[in-house]
């Protein structure tokens, strides 16, 4: 359960949280583009990530989300990094300086091009998580599904159920802690009848997660046909003209807001068009403090 | 067995913002061969507690002593829990939820099969817990799902005690049922108890206070309010713990009030009171 | 003035398992009428036919003079509002408010109304300081408040309860029973129909409806019912304590008048003493 906690919703009322979803779910798009844009001189690289990653930080701290829980998530990618460090430091790519060799093994040239790579890539990860994070804990689930109604209004020309696509959305996010007690509860149940969750070989285990997923289905089932009657019986009619209880305000501060955010993302494609190498660093200096090849 | 309980406590959700203490630091012993009734309101740590009786729950601190298991704080010491689970053994709220197999008997005998049950050993010892809960041969082959409320609850409280179990702890069992299904489990609960078990019983109904337990544990707080008979209970001032005294009790408090010569001690039943009052005829 | 006049009903999910035999009852405007029976006798069935989420086989159904069918089936529902057993299964909404207001978006209410209906019907069932509270932090007896909320946003002329205490302690129990007499007390209009295990609530209504497998085998006041014997034996019926102890109390002699309170009961035994 513990590892659920990443990027849930925390219940503080800071600025970011105020925010309209649908500015957030916007801002989210235009930073997640910045971060993966492709710039080609290696200057430019370190500008963007340094403004983007300082601009982040300076979100996670206004929105009072947990860097524990940020590092958290980080730990648990862990194999993904060691991953990607591997892919890139073994698998030749004609883009890497021949003559940036660090070391060989054996016959095999290691190319620091290789670690600046995957540093790179892992930056931007990071990046990545948070700017989710920041959605995902300052946005309660039910109005990011009101805002992703919001954006999908057109498609209703294409005769798109959107509303009703929306309806089931939210009925999932509201039945998620219900159905996670229920589990808990089944676990316990079953165990009390000697089943092991955590032990035994692969078909006892098979076994065990049958006698908790059946009970589940079976309970599922039965819940979504009182749920909907229930519905129907409120007079819930999903082709029928509704009212809408909640409304989102598009503010001021949703304004400045996203004219910041749009500002940053603006810089950064102006970097990439005009993509220059303003300044020479040579980054294995900066590491080492010495060129070990030249 | 006893369970005996000696300092426990139970904090859910240890050092977050939501840190709450279920179980403050409590000692009792749960007689044996009786039936024992906790009650209390929603979230005074009785749920909590009878979930530290078969390791569900590691204690935060203290230990509860059953036999020679001992459950500690440290889970890696409590090593035979799956042994533990086999004497002492829940029945949760609403247990037909639990169900899963293709034919009532193989549900039963589910539990068995865990415990290293051959198939055709553990088949018949199913048979011998459906008898023991009244249903017949014609139940064996049906499916669990297509049996009513009171009946699926009757499978799943047999495919616990299939596992003859020494301790038998009921949450809320006659929660939900009609009066016929309620009186049915009830009189099950009286007879597993006869027959040697000790049962405990998890309950809102103070009727089934009354009428069916021996001794009875109030929780508050987290804290045991009231240990005692249910007549000494329902005898004192319950006003502190949300508890409704049995419309019968009531109905005796006021005799008694009214100089009637009735032993209040000795009233479990309306039968009791009529006994009592046609002696005094 | 009839409000719900059912004739000649019938239903069966199958050829070959009949659930309702063909019954026929009246309920009066402003009555409070508790359905019961054992398991299977057909009373579930019987409010999803009264609320138009199954459709019969044949009879009618007439609720405030208007027939059920397929037509006017949103309009008659509009009038009716109901609350099921399981407190979890009709909280619709992420939160306490947008449960309550969800029937109103149902009707198309504008926004500014139903802000102030969704507050009141809260103060009104003591919910109005858990307004942003989601369901997993509230307990089954203020889930079914907040479902007793949205009956109110609803004006039902008719509120059927369908075994709403049934998965509750005592003390939710109480609360939701109470909510009731005092909706009643308010509405004198409001019609109730409770489909109940509980004995001592339908003891409480002005009448009560026995069904036996798929039929209506009587339908009169609850101390009609509980004085005739015969009938509580045929049928396996559970009574009231009061009952039992005035029929317990007979039985070694003592004589009562019809339908005794409990202190009247006591009067007796304290005088004869």
């Amino acid at each position: 359960m513990n590892n659920l906690t990443f990027g849930r919703y925390a219940p503080f009322d800071t600025c970011v949280h105020r925010l309209d979803p649908r500015t957030k779910i916007m801002m989210m798009i235009l930073l997640l583009v910045s971060v993966f844009l492709k710039v080609n001189s290696w200057s430019s690289t370190l500008i963007t990530s340094a403004v983007l990653l300082l601009f982040l930080i300076v979100v996670l701290l206004i929105s009072r989300v947990s860097f524990v829980s940020l590092f958290k998530s980080l730990g648990a990618m862990w194999l993904l990094v060691f991953l990607l460090v591997i892919i890139y430091v073994f698998i030749p790519n004609s883009s890497y300086n021949p003559n940036h060799i660090a070391f060989y093994i054996g016959n095999y040239g290691i190319n620091y091009d290789a670690f600046y790579q995957s540093g790179y890539i892992i930056v931007r990860l990071v990046m990545m998580i948070m700017i989710t994070m920041v959605l995902t804990s300052t946005t309660k689930p039910m109005d990011l599904t009101y805002a992703f109604e919001w954006y999908l209004t057109p498609l209703k020309l294409i005769k798109v159920p959107v509303h009703i696509i929306a309806m089931t959305l939210s009925i999932a996010l509201r039945f998620i802690p219900t159905i996670l007690e229920e589990t808990q509860r089944i676990m316990k149940a079953q165990a009390s009848r000697g089943v092991d969750f955590n032990h035994g070989g692969l078909f006892k285990r098979i076994g065990a997660l049958i006698s908790l997923i059946v009970p589940l289905f079976v309970s599922a089932i039965g819940r979504s046909e009182e749920l909907s009657n229930a519905m129907e019986a409120r007079g819930y009619d999903p082709y029928g003209k509704r009212s809408r209880y909640r409304k989102l305000h598009f503010g001021f501060n949703d304004l400045v807001a996203f004219l910041l955010v749009f500002a940053i993302f603006g810089a950064i494609v102006a970097l990439v068009v005009i993509d220059k190498n303003f300044f020479e660093v040579n980054y294995i200096y900066w590491i080492f403090g010495f060129n070990p090849i030249f | 067995m006893a369970i005996k309980i000696n300092n426990l406590s139970f904090v859910y959700m240890k050092k977050t913002p939501n840190e709450t203490k279920a179980i403050d630091d409590i000692s009792l012993e749960i007689p044996e061969g009786k039936v024992t009734a906790i009650i209390g309101h929603t979230g005074s740590g009785k749920s909590t507690l009878i979930q530290t009786f078969n390791g569900l729950l590691t204690p935060s601190s203290g230990t509860v002593e059953i036999d020679d298991f001992v459950i500690t704080n440290n889970p890696k010491k409590n090593k035979k829990i799956k042994e533990l689970r086999k004497k002492v053994s829940i029945v949760f709220q609403f247990p037909e939820y639990q169900l899963f197999e293709e034919t009532v008997e193989k549900d039963v005998a589910f539990g068995l099969k865990n415990y290293g049950y051959k198939e055709e050993d553990a088949i018949k010892e199913a048979h011998n817990a459906l008898t023991v809960v009244g249903l017949d041969e014609s139940f064996y082959k049906r499916s669990p799902f297509e049996l009513s409320g009171g009946e699926k609850r009757r499978v799943a409280i047999a495919g616990i005690i299939a596992l003859n179990p020494e301790i038998l702890i009921l949450d809320e069992p006659t929660a939900g049922l009609d009066p016929e299904g309620s009186k049915i489990i009830l009189n099950l609960i009286s007879k597993l108890n006869e027959e040697g078990k000790t049962i405990i019983i998890v309950t809102h109904d103070m009727n089934i206070v009354l009428n069916n337990s021996d001794h009875v544990i109030v929780m508050n707080n987290g804290k045991i309010a009231f240990e005692g008979t249910p007549n000494k209970l329902f005898a004192s001032d319950v006003s502190n713990y949300s508890i409704d005294i049995p419309r019968l009790f009531e109905f005796c408090l006021l005799l008694k009030e009214h100089n009637v010569n009735i032993d209040i001690d000795k009233i479990k039943n309306v039968d009791d009171l009529i006994n009592q009052l046609k002696e005094r005829k | 003035m009839k409000c719900i006049e059912v004739k000649d009903l019938t239903y069966s999910y199958d050829e070959n398992t009949p659930v309702l035999k063909g019954i026929s009852f009246d309920i009066d405007v402003g009555e409070y009428v508790s359905i019961v029976g054992h398991n299977g006798c057909g009373k579930s069935t019987l409010c999803k036919l009264l609320i138009g989420l199954l459709e019969k086989n044949s009879g009618s159904i007439v609720i405030k003079g208007q027939e059920l069918n397929q037509e006017n089936l949103t309009s008659i529902r509009n009038k009716i509002a109901t609350v099921f057993q399981n407190p979890d299964n009709q909280f619709i909404g992420a939160t306490v408010e947008d449960d309550i207001a969800f029937s109103l978006e149902n009707m198309n209410t504008p926004l500014n109304e139903m802000t102030q209906k969704v507050k009141e019907a809260a103060s009104k069932v003591g919910m109005i300081d858990y307004l942003t509270k989601e369901p997993s932090y509230l307990s089954g007896g203020q889930k079914q408040r907040v479902a007793i909320a949205d009956a109110l946003v609803r004006e039902p002329e008719i509120l059927i309860l369908d075994e709403a205490t049934s998965m509750l302690d005592p003390s939710g129990k109480k609360e939701i029973l109470d909510l009731i007499s005092q909706m009643r007390k308010e509405n004198p209009s409001l019609t109730v129909i409770s489909i109940t295990h509980d004995i001592e609530e339908s003891y409480n209504s002005d009448r009560i409806i026995l069904l036996d497998e798929g039929n209506l085998v009587l339908s009169c006041s609850p101390s009609e019912l509980f004085d005739n014997r015969e009938l509580i034996k045929k049928y396996n019926l559970t009574v009231p304590f009061v009952v039992e102890l005035k029929y317990k109390l007979e039985e070694i002699g003592y004589k009562f008048d019809q339908n005794p309170s409990l202190e009247e009961i006591g009067e007796k035994l304290w005088q004869s003493k």
